[in-house]
């Protein structure tokens, strides 16, 4: 209690003093010209301000310290700075005139976690991932370089990041981690896209910040922004697909005071089975799913508060399902398109809680995080009223972090993360897939970094435990001991950058003590309890050329992993379902390389020229492949952006082709995947003078491409992914000041 | 403007989330072929789904899953 008290009065004592400093956006000409009406979103403390007509801008009742800020103005390239707050200097801001416009996409040295990690970030805003609508959160980001995605038909996608999915991939939602039984290749991402403003990705090993399973990488999302001190803003949006006749519509209101913000969402999407190529529907492939949020912000003088709640429902149907004693395509499809609750089926419910509170002195800042997760998993075969499976998965997480500034060019961070984590059956429930289990997780972390002129070095180690008590008294423990260091140097017109780090998963409840029917997956699976810890240990380097009118990236890397968990098929069959058992391999290595371009010519500022280009390459100490690693892939985009001055204003047209290598590097248990071609495009608009009305009309795979994807948890079935989908969305904004 | 944006909103979300009785066409089967129930709705279908479907002298399975 007396603990608990001084950590009040520490707190309360922190609110109660602060300043105001003055500053300055302008342009980097030799004349300095101020930038007016620039964009000055302070993202620690979640506020936006806005420059006014001279450029000035005015930080009001903040403490002395560091403070990271993006900036951005029409015709100038958006920029992320440090700020050093000190009352006897002004802050001056700089940004360079954008002769080219160019996107985020190609570079990867910004975003938030970037300053905190020394792996491979990209940061990307939702919206540049959007250009081109996408029906799933996971589809958008398929168009990240190195991100990929399996899939269940068109309601269940998850994505994959270098090759790794599942377990060895971190979901974050804000300083929350989300944990939806996600070992289960047909349990799909659980976030969906409403309120997310950005999302950035680590590609590789990232145990040093997230502990245990980030072996693969992590994605972690970001709200949207709150609205503007003592402005609100408003939104409704609706969507409609062709291929499956999926409705979406949205809304959302900001208000902000000048302390208190408030963010609110809601959402819900309606969709029947989907056309494939040939024209008839995939039986079963309808979803229909609802998701809300809110976010409640409190701006103290020297720290800022945040709780948000998510909430996510959804049924999501489960094709590939059949009674047919002889088994081919038209056993799956159907003429007729429904979109009526059907089984098997999976009934999902998410509550998220998360509260976090961040302070900030001269030298100090601090972040405390509590969050708790709830995910209600059923899964129906055959009956609609009663649940095959009904597992219940609830997560406690605390995280503790303080960041010393030691020395101008030293800055040192110490943290700890923790979980309570308590998976339970429903005993009614006929069948258990994995058995009742506490799983405690303990983390602890120092991270040094050290920055002079352009060179920036950082470095790390942690420590993680993983215990696991099981329902019949079985007891499991494994711990870890990571590490990862790196160094970057950022010329004016090039960045190079190498790293290595490391990785651990210590097998999850369900690898050790599956022993039943997975519907989703449709097959029997046996857990392993004698698994060990799996490990990684990745080298990454990338080199970006900056140019004014073209940007090339070039990002090999060798990931080299020991005692990696695979699930194997087994010639026994149990439940008339074929039994799949956890094993492991004892040594594996991926490699591979992302590429990327993006040029656009002066002599055409309106037009962007984009292309990547992504390979991997995995296999074990004798040579054979892993399997379910993506196909090598090249994603080219044309956009022409258009400066309208009328009332109706076609915004720009963009046209994505991607090219999917054949795969014929597979295990004996897979089949191999064909090349094929999709081509995509858009066009994007809006009506009125403020452009609160904007729309969207556009077609994926436009050439109604009959394909499958090498990531298709229905490619063994023989059924085709959607086909041509057009699609239009219709936005109304408004916004207005208190 | 703003009203007619709000009143939109409320339109759309309502009808979203509006919901209805559930109702499924079910079957047994008799040594391979399938035998047509018919329509089941609400507490019929769970008491069916709970208790199978009660023929002269025996209770059989029933499946309401679209094919």
């Amino acid at each position: 209690m007396r603990l608990f008290l001084i950590f009040l009065f520490v707190i309360l004592g922190f609110s109660a003093i602060g300043q105001s400093y003055e500053g300055v956006v302008i342009g980097n000409d030799p004349l300095k010209t101020p930038i007016p009406f620039a964009k000055i979103e302070l993202i620690d403390l979640g506020k936006i301000l806005i420059t006014d007509s001279l450029g000035r801008f005015v930080l009001d009742e903040v403490s002395a310290g560091h403070l990271h800020a993006h900036v951005s103005a029409n015709g100038f390239d958006e920029a992320h700075v440090d700020i050093h707050l000190n009352p006897k200097v002004n802050i001056e801001i700089i940004l360079f005139s954008a002769h080219h416009e160019l996107d985020k996409v190609l570079v990867s040295n910004d975003g938030r976690l970037q300053r905190e990690s020394i792996s491979n970030v990209e940061t990307h805003s939702f919206n540049s991932l959007n250009q081109i609508a996408t029906p799933t959160l996971a589809d958008a980001l398929e168009n990240i370089n190195g991100v990929t995605q399996s899939s269940t038909g068109a309601g269940i996608s998850k994505p994959v990041i270098r090759g790794f999915s599942g377990s060895r991939v971190l979901t974050y939602v804000n300083s929350l981690r989300i944990q939806n039984q996600q070992w289960g290749a047909d349990h799909g991402l659980a976030v969906t896209s409403l309120g997310i403003g950005s999302v950035e990705v680590i590609k590789g090993p990232a145990s040093l910040m997230y502990g245990a399973d980030a072996i693969g990488g992590v994605l972690y999302f970001v709200d949207e922004a709150y609205a503007m001190k003592n402005t609100f803003e408003g939104s409704v949006r609706t969507s409609f697909n062709t291929a499956n006749m999926m409705t979406t519509n949205q809304g959302g209101i900001k208000w902000s005071k000048e302390k208190l913000k408030i963010n609110a969402f809601i959402s819900h999407d309606n969709a029947a089975d989907y056309t494939l190529a040939s024209g008839s529907q995939l039986l079963n492939s309808r979803y229909k799913q609802q998701a809300a949020k809110i976010s409640i912000g409190y701006n103290f003088k020297k720290s800022v508060t945040n709780f948000r709640y998510n909430y996510y429902s959804g049924r999501i149907g489960l094709p590939g399902h059949t009674h047919d004693s002889i088994v081919d395509l038209n056993s799956f499809i159907t003429e007729t398109q429904n979109r009526k609750d059907n089984v098997p089926a999976q009934v999902i419910s998410n509550h998220f809680f998360n509260l976090e509170h961040k302070i900030f002195l001269e030298k100090h800042e601090f972040l405390i995080a509590l969050g708790n997760t709830n995910n209600k998993l059923k899964e129906h075969e055959e009956k609609f009223f009663f649940p095959d499976i009904n597992i219940n998965l609830n997560n406690t997480l605390g995280h503790v972090k303080w960041k010393y500034k030691l020395h101008e060019k030293f800055n040192l961070t110490l943290g700890t993360q923790n979980m309570l984590q308590f998976n339970t059956n429903d005993p009614i429930a006929p069948e258990v897939l994995v058995q009742d289990a506490r799983t405690i997780d303990i983390g602890t972390y120092l991270l040094l970094d050290f920055q002079k002129g352009k060179w920036r070095l950082k470095t790390g180690g942690r420590f993680d435990r993983r215990m696991i008590e099981v329902a019949d008294q079985s007891t499991f423990s494994f711990n870890g001991i990571n590490y990862a260091a790196g160094f970057s140097r950022l010329e004016k017109n090039a960045d190079v950058r190498m790293n290595i780090s490391s990785g651990f998963r210590a097998p999850t409840s369900s690898e050790l003590l599956s022993d039943g029917v997975h519907h989703g997956s449709n097959r029997y699976e046996l857990g392993n309890v004698n698994l060990t810890t799996e490990k990684s240990v990745q080298i990454d380097a990338s080199y970006a050329l900056h140019l004014s009118d073209l940007e090339l990236i070039v990002n090999p890397f060798v990931n080299f992993l020991s005692d990696f968990i695979y699930i194997n098929p087994t010639d026994s069959i149990i439940d008339n379902r074929q039994v799949f058992e956890y094993s492991q391999i004892e040594n594996a290595i991926m490699y591979g390389s992302d590429f990327g371009i993006h040029y656009h010519p002066h002599i055409a500022h309106w037009l962007h020229l984009e292309s990547s280009f992504s390979t991997i390459f995995a296999e074990d100490q004798n040579k054979t492949p892993l399997a379910l690693i993506p196909q090598t892939s090249i994603n080219s985009q044309i956009r022409m952006n258009f400066k309208m001055k009328k009332k109706f204003k076609i915004k720009n047209v963009s046209l994505q082709h991607i090219y999917y290598f054949k795969q014929n590097r597979i295990t004996s248990f897979e089949l191999g995947t064909n090349a094929f071609n999709l081509l995509n495009a858009s066009l994007n608009g809006a009506i009125g003078d403020q452009e609160n009305l904007k729309f969207s009309i556009g077609a994926r795979n436009l050439l109604n491409a009959e394909y499958i994807n090498h990531l298709s948890n229905l490619k063994h079935l023989g059924i085709p992914d959607i086909g041509i989908n057009g699609f239009i969305t219709i936005e109304y904004s408004f916004n207005g000041k208190k | 403007m703003k009203k007619v944006g709000f009143i939109a909103a409320a339109a759309v979300l309502t009808i979203s989330f509006a919901s209805c009785k559930k109702c499924h066409d079910c079957h047994y089967d008799d040594n391979g072929t399938e035998v047509e129930i018919g329509e089941l709705c609400g507490d019929e279908l769970e008491s069916a789904e709970a208790n199978g479907w009660a023929l002269q002298d025996t209770v059989v399975t029933v499946h309401c899953e679209e094919h």
